[in-house]
């Protein structure tokens, strides 16, 4: 309990940060609602995974793990995004944090401590390593706010863990998504196991409580999929002006059924999955109609033999290679492809 | 002078038989040049008026006289109408061709310059020549000299002293000569025949058949530009007395005469008809007001220009994904819910609808991956209509003697407030309402025309349009059976 307090480094100038916001003046405030209102309109932040990708856990194995249980890089980045005019405290809440008990996938024996990590300030997000894909160079970059440390721990299976309070203005102010971003980043340490976890971003140190207009992304998805044959996951990774065409990559899928994209212009493009500790990817085209929508990557199970623990990383690049941000809450909604009936006279 | 006003006013006989479905329209009126003792018959059109048959008094000194009636003979005179109700004075139509005997009915040729007409065989003036009944008609030709003189008639080459040969009617290609003749492989009467012009001369009569000759008489042709041939009979059958008919080749056989109908024909005699290329207004002689006169009638039935083949209401559609070409929709079932309680699956489906109506299509999709069903993907209105026409509803093919129940309640013409229905049912019957019944007499392909008018507009004016379709009458089942 000592270690867990201990280790938060939250920065509490909540005060000031409030100054900062009413000093906007007003031109900063129809900028940031016009970005606010791009970003999404009326999102409500934030469990991650959202009940929209109907993902169990995010998922992060120790680093001796090897990769055939399905983690590539043993670390996990996740970024929120706190609206610019939230200025009240935030908290952001992991739940059952510890590597052990009954959500967690052992391997041989409890062993593992996985780190928690959140960062703000300048270059959180905007250095550039940060944003890739692989936990290499700076990639930890900004301000460390906190961090925790977790093994087995029965406090905590099942349950939530709270890093916080958090005045938003320690974020990165992030212009183009009209708020400040938090990164967290989840990391194997020790051992062998797999670590089964999943994030909100409250109000509340206590309970989950949504924040207007905050969302989540990441640049790759690291996931556990359902037991069951009959749900279906999804990501969604936006896709703006910039983009033409897309690779996706999937690693260590085996085989479990097939990972189908949906668009509002796309009724089901069906993509190259990997098997056992490969990576599989293809590229698509971009429909005119997708330019600032998200896809709707379906991770569709096959129905026999069912493959149980199944875990995957995916992760989507532009055609500069660029890669693209899986959003918890898709911008512009959940994709849905808008079917048009035609009619003709019969001859 | 009390038997001229009385003949004024019957002169302006008009008859409208405009009730229900089955009344057919026309005004007829008792022609004032008539006289009203003497005979008028069969007119012709010539020039800007008539020429035609009467025996009135034209000269002081009378040769001859029928010993019968006590009236002068025959002769052919002209009338020229200077407007529709206007008539000039009578004039013969030309000394050169008027004997002392009889000229009766005449046809010119399509260039006025030739008229066959007929006369009595033996023109000499003796006095046992115009009581032997064995002086028989003949058809005589005259033509135009360039001085617009007529030359001296001169004797159709068929024509036999034993029988009679008369009433000539010229078709407009002038190939055609048709007659009444008494010839005696006939049917008995007086039967019609007709003869063609080839290599330079006229071909042996030929007797135009049993459909059109009967033991009975048949007379007075008149083969109109169309090819059809209007005659009077008195077969059994009729109203009365002569009657007029009309038939046409179909397959190069003459059909069932079929009788026009009142008031052109009466229980009297009904003879001498003619009418113009647009069948609308014509001549014909009747004895209906004691002696023989000539009528104009006119159909009251409007014109219909520029009608329309119908076309045939399709309810019939179509339905797919737009995408569903796309090899993504491999993976889903469509499942179209048509609007009428009909469900269809599959990427493309044709339905038929039962008529017109609003209806609305739902897309119900179901992802063979997932199992998932989606209800009502997509929606579209379908607002099925009729065609934007007049129209006729009745079988397209039926047989001879078969009563066909025709309407035209499918109408469906927007901003047009129909007031009255016209039909033509192609065989020479006209007739109003929204529906009617019809039997056709004879097999062929007829063309049946629709034509609706409207209620006037602010500025009283009526609007009219119209449709036609072909109706197939096939043989009755005895006729086949002789066919065959």
């Amino acid at each position: 309990m000592k270690e867990e307090e201990g280790n938060n480094f939250c920065n509490r100038k909540i005060d000031s940060c409030f100054f900062m916001i009413e000093n906007l003046n007003a031109m900063k405030k129809i900028f940031l609602l016009i970005l606010v209102s791009f970003v999404y309109l009326n999102s409500q932040a934030q469990p991650v995974p959202a009940e929209d990708e109907n993902i169990p856990h995010l998922m992060t194995f120790g680093p001796k793990a090897g990769t055939s249980w399905g983690d590539d890089d043993f670390s996990q980045t996740f970024f929120f995004v706190i609206p610019e005019e939230h200025t009240s405290p935030i908290f952001i809440r992991v739940f059952d944090p510890d590597v052990g008990g009954e959500v967690d996938e052992i391997n041989g024996f409890w062993d593992t401590k996985v780190s928690y990590t959140i960062y703000g300030g300048l270059k959180c997000y905007t250095e550039q390593d940060a944003t890739g894909v692989d936990p290499v160079g700076n990639y930890k970059s900004g301000n460390m706010l906190a961090n925790r440390v977790f093994g087995e721990n029965p406090r905590y299976d099942n349950d939530w863990f709270t890093f916080g309070p958090f005045n938003p203005t320690e974020g990165e102010l992030v212009r183009k998504y009209g708020g400040y971003i938090f990164k967290i980043i989840c990391e194997g340490v020790e051992g062998d196991d797999g670590n089964m976890y999943r994030y909100f971003v409250s109000t509340s140190g206590t309970e989950n409580k949504r924040i207007e207009g905050a969302n989540a992304f990441a640049y790759e998805y690291s996931f556990r999929m359902h037991n069951d044959q009959n749900e279906v996951s999804h990501i969604y990774p936006y896709i703006d002006d910039r983009t033409i065409s897309v690779e996706q990559k999937n690693f260590d899928w085996d085989a479990d059924g097939l990972i189908r994209v949906v668009s509002v212009a796309r009724q089901g493009l069906k993509c190259e999955v990997s098997g056992d500790d490969t990576w599989s990817q293809n590229q698509f085209k971009i429909l005119e109609e997708e330019i600032g929508t998200s896809l709707d990557f379906q991770f569709i199970k096959k129905k026999s033999p069912p493959v149980k623990n199944n875990n995957v990383v995916v992760s989507v690049k532009n055609q500069y290679g660029e890669l693209l941000p899986f959003f918890t809450i898709p911008i512009g909604g959940v994709p849905k492809y808008k079917y048009s009936i035609g009619v003709k006279k019969k001859e | 002078m009390a038997g001229l006003k009385n003949k004024l006013i019957l002169s302006c006989v008009a008859l409208f038989w405009l009730s229900g479905a089955v009344g057919q329209d026309y005004s007829i009126i008792q022609l004032p040049f008539n006289s009203s003792y003497y005979d008028e018959f069969s007119p012709v059109y010539y020039e800007d008026g008539l020429v035609f048959c009467s025996n009135r008094k034209g000269e002081i000194f009378i040769n001859y006289t029928d010993d019968r009636s006590d009236k002068p003979l025959f002769n052919l005179y002209y009338v020229e109408q200077g407007g529709k109700t206007n008539w000039g004075k009578v004039t013969i139509l030309s000394k050169e061709i008027k004997s002392s005997f009889n000229e009766g009915p005449a046809t010119f040729n399509d260039r006025q310059n030739t008229v066959y007409f007929t006369r009595n065989l033996n023109t000499k003036k003796r006095i046992g020549n115009i009581i032997d009944r064995k002086n028989k008609l003949g058809i005589f030709y005259s033509k135009q000299n360039r001085e617009g003189g007529w030359g001296a008639p001169v004797p159709f080459q068929y024509n036999n002293p034993e029988y009679n040969l008369a009433h000539p009617s010229l078709s407009e290609d002038g190939n055609f000569l048709f007659f009444t003749a008494d010839l005696p492989e006939g049917f008995g009467g007086t039967d019609l025949y007709v003869c063609e012009y080839k290599n330079g001369g006229w071909s042996e009569p030929v007797n135009l058949g049993s459909s059109i000759n009967t033991p009975q008489n048949e007379t007075f042709p008149f083969i109109h530009s169309s090819g059809r041939l209007y005659f009077s009979s008195d077969k059994p059958g009729g109203i009365g007395r002569l009657d007029i008919y009309y038939s046409e080749k179909v397959n190069n056989e003459w059909i069932t005469p079929i009788p026009l109908e009142p008031p052109l024909n009466s229980r009297f005699d009904d003879y001498g008809f003619i009418i113009d290329a647009f069948k609308k207004n014509g001549f014909f002689s009747s004895d209906r007001q004691r002696s023989d006169d000539i009528y104009s009638f006119n159909a009251l039935y409007p014109m219909f220009e520029n009608t329309k083949r119908m076309e045939l209401n399709n309810y019939c559609y179509v339905f797919f994904e737009e995408g569903a070409q796309n090899p993504d929709s491999l993976n889903f079932v469509y499942e179209w819910d048509l609007g009428d309680g009909t469900k269809i699956r599959g990427n493309e489906v044709e339905h038929c609808y039962n008529g017109p109506g609003d209806y609305t299509v739902l897309l119900n999709v179901i992802d063979r991956l997932t199992g998932d069903v989606y209800f009502n993907e997509a929606a579209y209105q379908v607002p099925v209509e009729d065609i934007e026409q007049v129209y006729i509803n009745c079988p397209d093919t039926v047989i001879v003697g078969q009563e066909i129940e025709f309407d035209g309640k499918r109408t469906n013409l927007k901003n047009f407030d129909v007031r009255t229905y016209h039909w033509d049912m192609g065989d020479g019957r006209r007739t109003r309402g929204i529906s009617t019944t019809h039997i056709y007499t004879a097999p062929g392909e007829y063309i049946v025309q629709l034509g609706v008018t409207s209620k006037p507009d602010k500025q009283g004016e009526t609007g009219k349009m119209g449709v036609f379709k072909n109706i197939v009458v096939l043989p009755g089942h005895n006729e086949r059976g002789r066919r065959e």
